[in-house]
């Protein structure tokens, strides 16, 4: 085996590499995968590196000699001129967002860094400009940003990624759907989403809350009646079935549904045909039935509250949308989302959530769920028209949560002293009372537990988890 | 006769799809007889409205986007782009009939507007042969 400096395919240097001469320079510079570019004070090009010439499409010679805009043509060429403010004001400017617009007139997202070029007296002869190529960057942050949206539904999580997957496919049939999920979950949004991905989506989506109305009276929403059909009854009246004719109903809260109405959907999903009030003859149902509940199904089929029959008809694909306490890696993107809307809607300029408030949200249960968070958002618009959303601008319910003294947290100290107390509380509460292990799961030192636990008035746990049952205390 | 010149200090703006001033000029038998300055809209569709009310001969201007060339292109305006170079040098050239010389061309665009000249601008291709 031959020795590196025996190796033939090995050139040597002859000379000592000096990183200080002008060859080393340009050498340097070549070999960057930014692109560089020199100024002199009249803003003609003097130097173009070769990965500037990949980046721009301009070949070297065409661009010495020539005004920089004319050769860089970015979004900042003229009035904002990144290189003239550093001029201006002799302060390097650092990974600043702009494009550049090719000959073939593509966008091409770059970031630029300036800096003022001195020689070797310390005189101004120019500036330099460096840009990154973000056109990688920015395709994968579209195809992000891509998977965490499908409709108007919006998440990262990876339970919430498995339900995105299967909901075009799920949307391309014409099966119905049961959609599971707590209140406040997006299951309208989901039924939405659905409808807007399927064959039927130039159809209506028609939604009923089957909760909201009384037995009789849900009945005829549902399958509307004819003339005659009972007192007051003066003309036909179609009913949710007919109105949502070529595109999907949407029956909400389908578990709060009585037993004998049960039996009048049965029909309708198994045969595809229903009755209006006081018709003589049968309607064909053209409809894709989404249903959905907060319920267990199944418990109350158990229970004898749902028939098993329906169950299974309703049931033929299942979606199940996670609570919010169990995806609270979106709620900075749902959070983002209303802000964004409700600037819109209001007419204000809310730039978005102060840290402090960010972490109390996501201390929070969330029980009603994204819509609780929507809530949150819309009144701390309220009280907020600029600037960041602070924890003074939340509800009382996510402040009071947070802490457990009587007295109203006034401060940054109180508050992150109340989230410190419920997070030491709830970590105890999980570890049997095992203050090591709840040091551990708290990342925290078992000293600095105590320090803590002693100074919020967290009293040590009578048993502290080390002790087994049975064991002599 | 009308045409637009996007400006920016005394040259052609570098980029169309930025540039805030448009210089107009409206010519009778080859001589200029009213010459006109106008501020932009950032607003890109209403900028695209602006120039089709004006009934514009032709748009010259520096590089542009493709979003914006077909917005323009739907607005039934003729461009001319990635043109650099003084504003009084360029009208001049326009009047001229020798706006197509390598002369006003962008670095790296000459390729770019020979492959126009091809699609029937033409004049690119004989002044180059021409020099």
């Amino acid at each position: 085996m031959l020795a590196p400096s025996q190796d033939a395919s090995v050139k040597t240097r002859q000379q000592p590499f000096d990183p200080t001469s002008a060859a080393a320079t340009t050498a340097i510079l070549e070999s960057l995968s930014d692109g560089v570019f020199t100024v002199d004070g009249a803003w003609r090009v003097t130097s173009f590196n070769k990965a500037a010439e990949r980046i721009t499409g301009v070949p070297r010679k065409e661009a010495l000699g020539r005004p920089c805009a004319e050769v860089f043509r970015s979004s900042l060429c003229g009035a904002e001129c990144a290189l003239h403010k550093t001029l201006k004001t002799g302060r390097p400017i650092i990974g600043k967002s702009a494009y550049i617009v090719n000959a073939e007139g593509e966008r091409i997202p770059i970031s630029i860094s300036t800096a003022v070029l001195r020689d070797a007296d310390g005189t101004v002869i120019g500036g330099a400009e460096v840009f990154r190529d973000l056109s990688e960057l920015e395709a994968l942050r579209q195809e992000l940003e891509g998977r965490s949206h499908v409709g108007e539904l919006t998440s990262r999580s990876p339970s919430m990624q498995r339900v995105f997957e299967v909901l075009p496919a799920i949307a391309a049939s014409s099966s119905t759907v049961l959609v599971q999920g707590e209140t406040g979950t997006g299951k309208e949004l989901v039924a939405r989403t659905l409808h807007a991905l399927s064959p039927r989506c130039k159809g209506p989506f028609v939604a009923v809350n089957c909760g909201a109305l009384p037995d009789t009276l849900l009945e005829s929403e549902l399958f509307g009646y004819k003339a005659g059909a009972f007192t007051g009854a003066t003309k036909d009246k179609p009913g949710r079935f007919a109105l949502a004719k070529g595109g999907t109903l949407f029956l909400d809260e389908i578990g709060e549904v009585s037993p004998a109405l049960q039996v009048r959907l049965l029909r309708v999903l198994q045969e595809r045909l229903f009755e209006p009030l006081g018709a003589t003859r049968s309607e064909r149902a053209d409809v894709r039935v989404i249903a959905a509940t907060h319920h267990d199904l199944l418990e109350r089929c158990r229970a004898g509250a749902f028939r098993e029959d329906l169950y299974y008809r309703v049931n033929v694909v299942r979606v199940e949308l996670p609570p919010l306490r169990q995806r609270k890696e979106d709620l900075p993107l749902l959070a983002e989302q209303f802000i964004t809307r409700f600037n819109l809607l209001q007419g204000k300029a809310v730039a978005g959530l102060d840290p402090d408030a960010l972490s109390l949200l996501m201390a929070y249960d969330w029980p009603g769920n994204v819509r609780e968070l929507e809530n949150a958002i819309e009144r701390a618009f309220i009280l907020c028209g600029t600037g960041r959303i602070g924890i003074r601008h939340l509800p009382e319910a996510l402040t009071g949560a947070a802490r457990s003294e009587p007295e109203r947290c006034s401060g940054l100290r109180e508050s992150r002293e109340a989230l410190d107390e419920q997070a030491i509380r709830a970590s105890l509460a999980r570890c049997g009372g095992n203050r090591q292990a709840t040091a551990r799961e708290l990342g925290v030192h078992t000293a600095t537990l105590f320090r803590k636990m002693r100074r919020l008035g967290i009293e040590a746990p009578a048993r502290d988890g080390r002790c087994r049952p049975g064991a002599r205390p | 006769m009308k045409a637009a010149f996007s400006v920016w200090d005394t040259r052609i703006a570098p980029l169309l799809d930025t540039a805030r001033n448009l210089h107009l000029v409206e010519c009778r038998e080859g001589e200029p007889v009213c010459e006109t300055d106008h501020l932009l809209a950032d607003d890109l569709p209403q900028r695209c409205a602006w120039l089709a009310e004006q009934d514009l001969e032709v748009l010259v201007c520096g590089a542009v986007s493709r979003p914006l060339q077909e917005q323009l292109a739907a607005a039934h305006i003729r461009l001319i782009p990635f043109v650099a170079g003084d504003v009084r040098e360029v009208i001049r050239a326009w009047q001229n009939g020798t706006l197509h010389g390598s002369a006003f061309t962008m670095p790296g665009c000459c390729g770019r507007r020979r492959m126009r000249a091809q699609h029937g601008g033409g004049r690119c291709c004989a002044a180059r042969r021409a020099l």
